[in-house]
């Protein structure tokens, strides 16, 4: 017997039948399918792909879109653009603003560039109609990253780039110095270094992917993005980590058990933080001095303008403002300029 | 004014002109990669030799704080906050204020453990 299994007849006869139950299998499920799309009216599921039926919705920006002067109306835009993408292909009217700030155009990109957006939902939107804030848009680098489709050119009133961090690390000195290095040579004429900068943004950058998860990592994004603003003679740079945000990092979280006092509210918490009043977690006096740098370079007229946003947490170093705010991001903002 | 003999250490022209994080894991030219490979060396000569160390901090594009805390802190926790005044000096006609920064971040370099003895 054991000789008929080997030889080649018996084989190819096995290997057919083999195909043919396959087959049989094949078209047994096909025709339950069939049969199941009949008795139920509904045009097959798999036939249909959810971006070809999702509806579309309109989201007006805020008038005031800036992070720095509206900080409350920008996020929560922000958050409703983000909600009505998960069931929608989403509109954005741009074209009533009255006010736009390059923060706000950084953290606007970044949102809309999560792989959530891209996956399924399309975003689309049309410009300001004002025609300054058009080409502070066309200045802040926003159209290297979204596809553009007619509609008038105007030109820039600044110049700008943004970087959407890799998940390797390996780049973040590269682009820290990229972008400190551009902002200047916009400002100055020539390529000049400027080391506050570079180290904020070393800071910032490395303490984000450090706190990230190696899971994190995978789904959250990073931009980091400098404009300059040829008017003023100002260069705004802007980094944005969607994460869990400072003020909800497990790391935070630890540090605030060795406060001994007690926080009113998300803001007062920042101001702590930023003055560097909060202990670290081992009482390891060396570690977490990067926002405490921060607001020191700030403070020593090195940077000027640093507004830090942290889930629903807005500090303000040239107004001295710090509060909670009436809606939370979902991550942490740093901006400053220089 | 300390007369001894100087020995000279410029990150931007020995390591560096672009120096990164706090620790080999999070990226290229990191602090913890400079003291092991270069510091170290270089502070254990000087102080052999009764030299001072004279670190040159110009030239480079910039420091993030945790790059200066873990290189010059992390030397005075493994030789000592003493030794490491004693023996070490910064140049920063660039970035003045850099000089002061890492002075404080080597006298504040003790763990809390040492600290709680």
């Amino acid at each position: 017997m054991k000789k008929l299994w080997v030889k080649e007849d018996y084989r190819g006869w096995l290997r057919s039948r083999c195909l043919d139950e396959n087959h049989r299998r094949r078209v047994s499920v096909e025709k339950k399918r069939q049969r199941n799309r009949e008795r139920s009216g509904q045009p097959a599921p798999r036939t249909i792909r959810r971006k070809d039926i999702l509806p579309p919705i309109e989201v007006a920006a805020p008038a005031d879109f800036s992070l720095v002067e509206n900080p409350e109306g920008t996020i929560t835009f922000l958050n409703h653009v983000q909600s009505a993408a998960r069931y929608h292909h989403v509109r954005i009217k741009l074209c009533d603003l009255q006010a736009l700030g390059p923060a706000a155009v950084a953290v606007f990109l970044s949102t809309i560039s999560q792989p959530s957006f891209e996956n399924s939902t399309s975003v689309s939107g049309d410009a300001p109609n004002n025609k300054e804030l058009h080409s502070i848009l066309e200045g802040t680098g926003f159209f290297d990253h979204v596809h553009r489709s007619g509609g008038p050119v105007v030109p820039s009133r600044g110049a700008g780039r943004m970087y959407r961090l890799s998940r390797n690390r390996y780049v973040v000195a590269e682009t820290a110095m990229e972008l400190s290095v551009f902002a200047m040579k916009q400002i100055w004429g020539e390529e000049r270094k400027h080391g506050p900068s570079y180290a904020l943004l070393m800071e910032t950058m490395g303490n984000t992917f450090d706190h990230a998860s190696p899971n994190a990592m995978d789904k959250q994004q990073w931009w980091a993005a400098v404009y300059h603003d040829a008017i003023n003679r100002r260069a705004c740079f802007t980094f944005v980590d969607h994460g869990v945000g400072i003020l909800r990092s497990y790391r935070f979280l630890q540090r605030l058990k060795h406060w001994p006092g007690v926080f009113t509210d998300s803001g007062e918490k920042l101001r702590s933080l930023l003055l560097g009043q909060i202990p670290s977690r081992t009482r390891d006096r060396h570690r977490g001095r990067g926002l405490p740098k921060a607001y020191e370079a700030w403070k020593a007229g090195r940077i000027k303008n640093l507004v830090v946003i942290a889930n629903d947490a807005y500090a303000n170093a040239e107004k001295q403002e710090f509060r909670q705010l009436s809606t939370s991001f979902n991550g942490t903002i740093i901006y400053w300029e220089v | 004014m300390d007369t001894r003999e100087r020995i000279n250490l410029c990150i931007a022209a020995e390591y560096s002109k672009t120096p990164g994080p706090r620790t080999r894991a999070e990226g290229k030219y990191s602090a913890e990669e400079f003291l092991d490979v270069l510091l170290l060396q270089r502070f254990d000569e000087a102080v052999q030799s009764g030299k001072v160390l004279c670190v040159n901090l110009d030239g480079g594009y910039g420091y993030g704080t945790s790059f200066l805390e873990e290189a010059f802190g992390g030397l005075a926790r493994k030789r000592g906050i003493q030794a490491v005044l004693d023996s070490i000096d910064f140049v920063s006609n660039e970035e003045p204020y850099l000089r002061d920064d890492v002075f404080s971040y080597i006298r504040e370099a003790v763990t809390g453990s040492e600290k709680k003895k």
